[in-house]
């Protein structure tokens, strides 16, 4: 079957049920970008029935539901694409209602949390007495440390993007929480930890605090162009030990660029 | 296959009365489409053909609640009961979320009624599904007529196997009518 074309005229559901229609097995491949980084997802389907679903390295469900709130990109229908497990065991009807009420539910969370880019933190005086809390937000709140934005709380709680925002829309309506004010020092540490840790997993956390302290700069201070250059270069010296002098510059170039962009030079 | 409309948030449900020639199936919608206040309705259809009997085609949607945030709507349809039309009968059925299987409580009919329930089982498998957990309510109809059969032997010749709601009707009067529709109405939103 050549079913392919963006997501904007053609949305999930439909993508789903016309599946479903012809009965079809294979993977539809998603190709969007998410917090502003390209990603490529896949809904596999058994004659016509969703089974599993992948996306970063969310639960089946849970990447089924985040490629809902997908309103740009492309589908491309891979014909016979078999997943190698199937996590996914609901029917497609009660899917497409769940993706669909995630997607109204997360243009509503945006107006309170609008960019994963936000740095949360504890707020000084917690208005009222009693607040109750979720798993998921006591998740958050201990992954809180007034240095890191949505997007890394995303993924170090490993929660997700949608369960993330939703927590933190709660806890600030609840006035657990305060948004730090936009602080170039701030959006460039948890730039360079994203990069860091993508790359070399939850560890570089480590060798990143260590390069802001050997290049004498402390996280909560500002921090200028010329001392983030600095920096990158020390953590590029760090990582090479680890990892080796050729991945370790194409971190630090990743890195550097990512530096350009946050003081736009 | 439960379609959903997203603009409008509705799920829309396929309900098929499925049975015998004459057993009273339209007999069933047009109780229905007449009791169910205007606004709540859409047109009930109809598709003639040239046989003695009509084919039913009909549409009706019946609001029953919301599920997962989602309005219900349910479409009825009825199939042409007659043996003649058995492609018919599975064109209809394709897609169907339930299914009410109305029985003629005649004596002389229960053959009939036998043959058309087994003909029901094979093709809800032909479409890839298990009969015993799909939505099937039973409805014994016409229970007013004087030779109708007991109870005890409608349950054993129609339902001992499969063991599904079953209820008594006189659809000409609308007795069990609604029963049975509530009854299919809620297996189907159950396996939503």
């Amino acid at each position: 079957m050549a079913l392919n074309g963006p997501l904007h005229e053609f949305p999930l559901n439909d993508i789903i049920s016309l599946v479903e229609l012809g009965k079809q097995s294979g993977a539809a491949q998603i190709n969007s970008v998410m917090n502003g980084r390209p990603v490529t997802g896949r809904i596999y389907f058994r004659t016509g029935s969703v089974v599993h679903a992948e996306l970063s390295d969310l639960s089946a469900e849970e990447a089924l539901f985040t490629m809902f709130t997908f309103t740009d990109g492309h589908f491309e229908f891979l014909n016979g694409e078999q997943p190698t497990r199937e996590d996914i065991k609901r029917n497609n009807a009660f899917l497409i209602m769940m993706g669909i009420n995630r997607s109204d539910e997360l243009k509503k969370i945006k107006e309170i949390v609008p960019s994963t880019d936000l740095v949360p933190l504890l707020a000084d005086n917690i208005k009222s007495n009693q607040v109750n809390l979720t798993p998921d937000e006591w998740k958050i709140l201990t992954a809180i440390n007034g240095k890191d934005n949505i997007e890394t709380i995303a993924r170090v709680t490993r929660l997700g993007d949608f369960r993330t925002r939703k927590a933190i829309a709660h806890l600030l309506e609840q006035g657990v929480i305060e948004k730090k004010q936009r602080n170039i020092k701030y959006i460039l540490y948890a730039e360079l930890d994203t990069i860091a840790t993508t790359h070399l997993g939850n560890a570089a956390k480590n060798l990143l605090d260590q390069a802001y302290q050997r290049a004498r700069v402390k996280i909560d201070d500002d921090i200028t162009y010329e001392q983030a250059l600095d920096v990158v270069e020390v953590f590029r010296k760090l990582a090479a030990m680890l990892m080796g002098p050729g991945r370790a510059k194409t971190v630090a170039e990743q890195m550097l660029e990512r530096v350009r962009v946050v003081f736009e030079r | 296959m439960a379609l959903i409309n997203v603009a409008a948030r509705e799920i829309h449900c396929k309900i098929v009365y499925y049975g015998p020639g004459l057993c009273g199936k339209t007999t069933n919608l047009k109780y229905i489409h007449s009791a169910v206040p205007g606004h709540a309705k859409g047109d009930l259809l109809s598709i003639a053909t040239e046989t003695e009997r009509t084919l039913f085609f009909d549409f009706l949607p019946l609001d029953l609640g919301q599920v997962h945030g989602f309005q219900t709507r349910f479409h009825l349809y009825t199939v042409p009961g007659q043996v003649l039309y058995e492609r018919t009968r599975v064109a209809v059925l394709n897609g169907a979320d339930g299914v009410v299987f109305v029985a003629d409580s005649q004596q002389n009919k229960l053959r009939e009624d036998i043959i058309s329930l087994q003909e029901l089982a094979r093709n809800i498998q032909a479409e890839g599904k298990k009969f015993l957990e799909f939505p099937l309510v039973l409805q014994y109809n016409k229970r007013d007529v004087p030779n109708a059969l007991p109870l005890e032997q409608m349950d054993h010749y129609l339902n001992s196997s499969i063991k599904v709601p079953r209820y008594e009707a006189i659809a000409s009067k609308g007795v069990g009518v609604f029963d049975t529709l509530k009854s299919i109405s809620k297996l189907v939103i159950s396996k939503l």
